[in-house]
């Protein structure tokens, strides 16, 4: 049972602002304190432990209470700073194995760079902390959209669960009001109408971060919100969930067609709810562009891996050159590294230097689908610039600051993405290529396997005419008749090849038949030959789990022109 | 020592731990302005250990890292054989280092929940109740299990 939470919302006002109004003065105060630590720490060329301390205590508390009084770019910042300090704390412990501390050149440039690094994050903590403006809070800003918010949010919240169809279940209010004890926002919809409504007329209403749908009470709800967050729908890529008593195979199927991310069994208890919603995020995360770090200062590294991964990039820190190869050779596919951060600290004696390295990786061919981004904090800089120039994508200089270093990586694997995208597609698109499709295939196979889920596959081409020109009808019309969870892909004998994940043979049969007169009103005079097995049977008569070429060779056998 | 009587319906007395000003000023703004709580707090551990004594808390919210102590090590004091308290009352880290007290909690009874740093203050009651409401579930499911087999 959860208290009445008060309900004034000027009241609220009132008592927010005078709070986060005393709090620029305290976050400034409190970064003086940092700067007064972090002179001391440069006083002594970094070696103070006390002052390191002090310096990441005052950066500590500036991190926890910033974000917590709406202000989370400050806070960002100073948890940039904490990492930084702590990284180094960590690397200056006293019980360091002195057999295994640098010697004494590299850990007075260790020092050095990052004296440098940590005053640059000092100096924007300074211009944050000097621009701080009490309406800018977001806990004033929420206070505000919970007072114009519609009934029905319980509270505020970046996390937003829509639950759709729950007005006459017993069971859900349990789960909403244990939603809102986690931190989540929930909005109860009782039917179709206020979905619509919530979605098209109400602008106010924020973007869901994840939809359940009593399919029980609602069964025609899936139609819409597939359709709402479907490419083009106003909700666009929200995961949505279904509840449903008993749900067979079949309905699970049905609905990973039209776009759900799954079917529990009711009743749902938020925990399950919360725990599959944290699956799809990993699931997505495993879908964030992945960068490579290579630096020779692992506390330098350890930064620039915390900024990295709070801008939503998979970053992760290669110990040496030899491991970086190894990593970027093994994956293919839209998995692999997308970019590879270079930082040249001055190598240390028998490494090889970062001109060298980045040239070999200019010449191999592994580093073709990755972009390189060189950050050099060599000096003087001048003999070198021209010579990585050629050899990177991008080029920084060290100190990083975070804000523009991140920005620059996603924009460089937003390319490395692109550029991979175009060599997995026929032309513009949308057909795959072989081993493209090869690739995805034995994807969607293994993970059919597990599941016990069903996969049908088909092969069809155009036959009758000198069908050359003609494929882009029926590619045409499979790219409007495909769903998203589809793959269409070159098979063997110069046919089409088409991946129905979820999907028993006779809906696949029932989905793709009618292709064959569509596609000869289209062109008239076009005949199609098509072939379709399932996954389950070519397992099952081969006795063993067969290979993706031999399910492509299987319903490729099974074609027959009509 | 004093039999302690926890509420069904939620925690109301909070003893808050916390050395930072600014953090003690937005809990004690969520919790008594928001949630409707009676807040008592504390900047060190040490003061926490007093202030137990005589007030009796349904819940205690902790601060990982006190200028005297450290919180984990506070925890078990509280519900040690010296406590002022029996049973001691639940424990909630809220922490930037939530990681760290999430270890923690594992191995201390007390311990019942962690909140990171930062939160969100419109919904810091709300995450204390659901806390609290799944210690209670737990604590019933004992004592139910303690009876069959006694």
């Amino acid at each position: 049972m959860i208290a009445p939470v008060q309900t004034d919302p000027e009241t609220v006002r009132v008592r927010l602002r005078s709070t986060v109004a005393e709090y620029p003065a305290s976050a400034r105060a409190r970064v003086t304190s940092l700067a007064t630590a972090m002179a001391r720490l440069r006083a002594t060329d970094g070696t103070d432990g006390a002052a390191l301390a002090d310096a990441m205590s005052s950066a500590h508390k500036l991190a926890g209470s910033a974000g917590s009084m709406g202000f989370p770019a400050l806070g960002q910042g100073a948890a940039v700073l904490e990492v930084l300090l702590k990284a180094r704390l960590d690397r200056e412990a006293p019980n360091e194995d002195p057999e295994e501390a640098a010697p004494g050149e590299s850990r007075a440039r260790g020092a050095a760079l990052f004296l440098d690094q940590a005053d640059l994050l000092l100096d924007r903590l300074r211009c944050q902390v000097d621009a701080l403006c009490v309406d800018a809070s977001t806990l004033l800003t929420a206070a505000q959209e919970s007072v114009d918010a519609t009934p029905g949010v319980v509270a505020p919240s970046e996390r937003r669960a829509f639950v759709m169809g729950a007005a006459d279940s017993d069971a859900w209010p349990e789960l909403m009001e244990r939603l809102v004890g986690y931190g989540w926002s929930v909005r109860a919809l009782p039917d179709g109408d206020a979905i619509e409504a919530a979605a098209a007329r109400n602008p106010r209403v924020p973007v869901p971060t994840l939809i359940l749908v009593d399919l029980d009470a609602l069964p025609g709800a899936p139609a819409v919100v597939s359709r709402l967050t479907g490419p083009r729908g106003v909700w666009g890529g929200v995961p949505w969930l279904l509840a449903a008593r008993q749900p067979s195979v079949r309905v699970r199927a049905e609905m990973a067609a039209v776009g759900a991310a799954g079917v529990l069994a009711a009743p749902v208890s938020a925990e399950w709810l919360l725990d599959r919603h944290a699956t799809l995020c990993a699931a997505a995360r495993e879908d964030m562009p992945r960068v490579l770090i290579l630096d020779t200062d692992p506390v330098l590294a350890t930064m620039t891996r915390h900024v990295l991964d709070g801008a939503g990039l998979l970053a992760e820190v290669a110990d040496t050159p030899d491991a970086l190869w190894k990593e970027v050779a093994a994956p293919t596919g839209p998995d692999g590294v997308d970019v590879v951060v270079l930082t040249d600290r001055g190598a240390p004696s028998g490494a090889p230097a970062v001109r060298d390295l980045a040239g070999a990786m200019r010449r191999d061919p592994v580093f073709e689908g990755s972009r390189l981004v060189l950050v050099l904090s060599t000096s003087p800089m001048d003999a070198v610039v021209g010579d990585l120039a050629d050899r990177a994508d991008v080029l920084l200089t060290g100190p990083l600051d975070p804000i523009p270093f991140a920005a620059t990586v996603r924009a460089q694997a937003k390319r490395a993405r692109e550029r991979r995208g175009r060599g997995r597609l026929e032309g513009a698109g949308p057909v795959l290529t072989a081993v493209a499709l090869a690739d995805a295939l034995a994807g969607l196979m293994a993970r059919a396997r597990r599941l016990r889920m069903p996969l049908t596959m088909a092969w069809m081409a155009e036959v009758g005419v000198g069908s050359g020109h003609r494929e882009e009808d029926l590619v045409r019309l499979l790219r409007e008749t495909l769903r998203p969870s589809d793959r269409l892909g070159r098979g063997p004998a110069d046919g089409l090849a088409v991946i129905l994940p979820f999907t028993p043979l006779d809906e696949g049969r029932a989905f793709l038949d009618p292709l064959r007169g569509r596609l000869a009103a289209l062109a008239p005079g076009a005949r199609l030959t098509m072939g379709l097995t399932t996954l389950e049977e070519a397992d099952r008569d081969a006795g063993a789990d067969v290979s993706g070429e031999g399910l492509l060779a299987r319903a490729r056998a099974a074609a027959n022109a009509v | 020592m004093m039999a302690s009587t926890p509420n069904d319906d939620g925690p109301r007395r909070i003893l808050l731990v916390e050395d930072d000003r600014d953090v003690r000023s937005i809990v004690e703004l969520a919790l008594v302005d928001l949630g409707g709580m009676e807040v008592l707090t504390c900047a060190t551990g040490t003061e926490a250990l007093r202030k137990l004594k005589s007030y009796q808390a349904d819940m205690v919210l902790l601060d990982l890292a006190l200028p005297d102590m450290d919180g984990v090590a506070l925890a078990a004091s509280m519900s040690g054989p010296d406590a002022p308290w029996t049973p001691p009352p639940p424990v909630v880290f809220l922490t930037g280092s939530p990681e760290r007290a999430r270890q923690a909690a594992a191995t201390e009874p007390s311990v019942i929940g962690v909140l990171a740093k930062p939160f969100d203050p419109m919904t810091l009651a709300v995450s204390l109740h659901a806390l609290w409401d799944g210690w209670k579930q737990s604590e019933t499911k004992r004592a139910r299990r303690r009876w069959f087999k006694g």
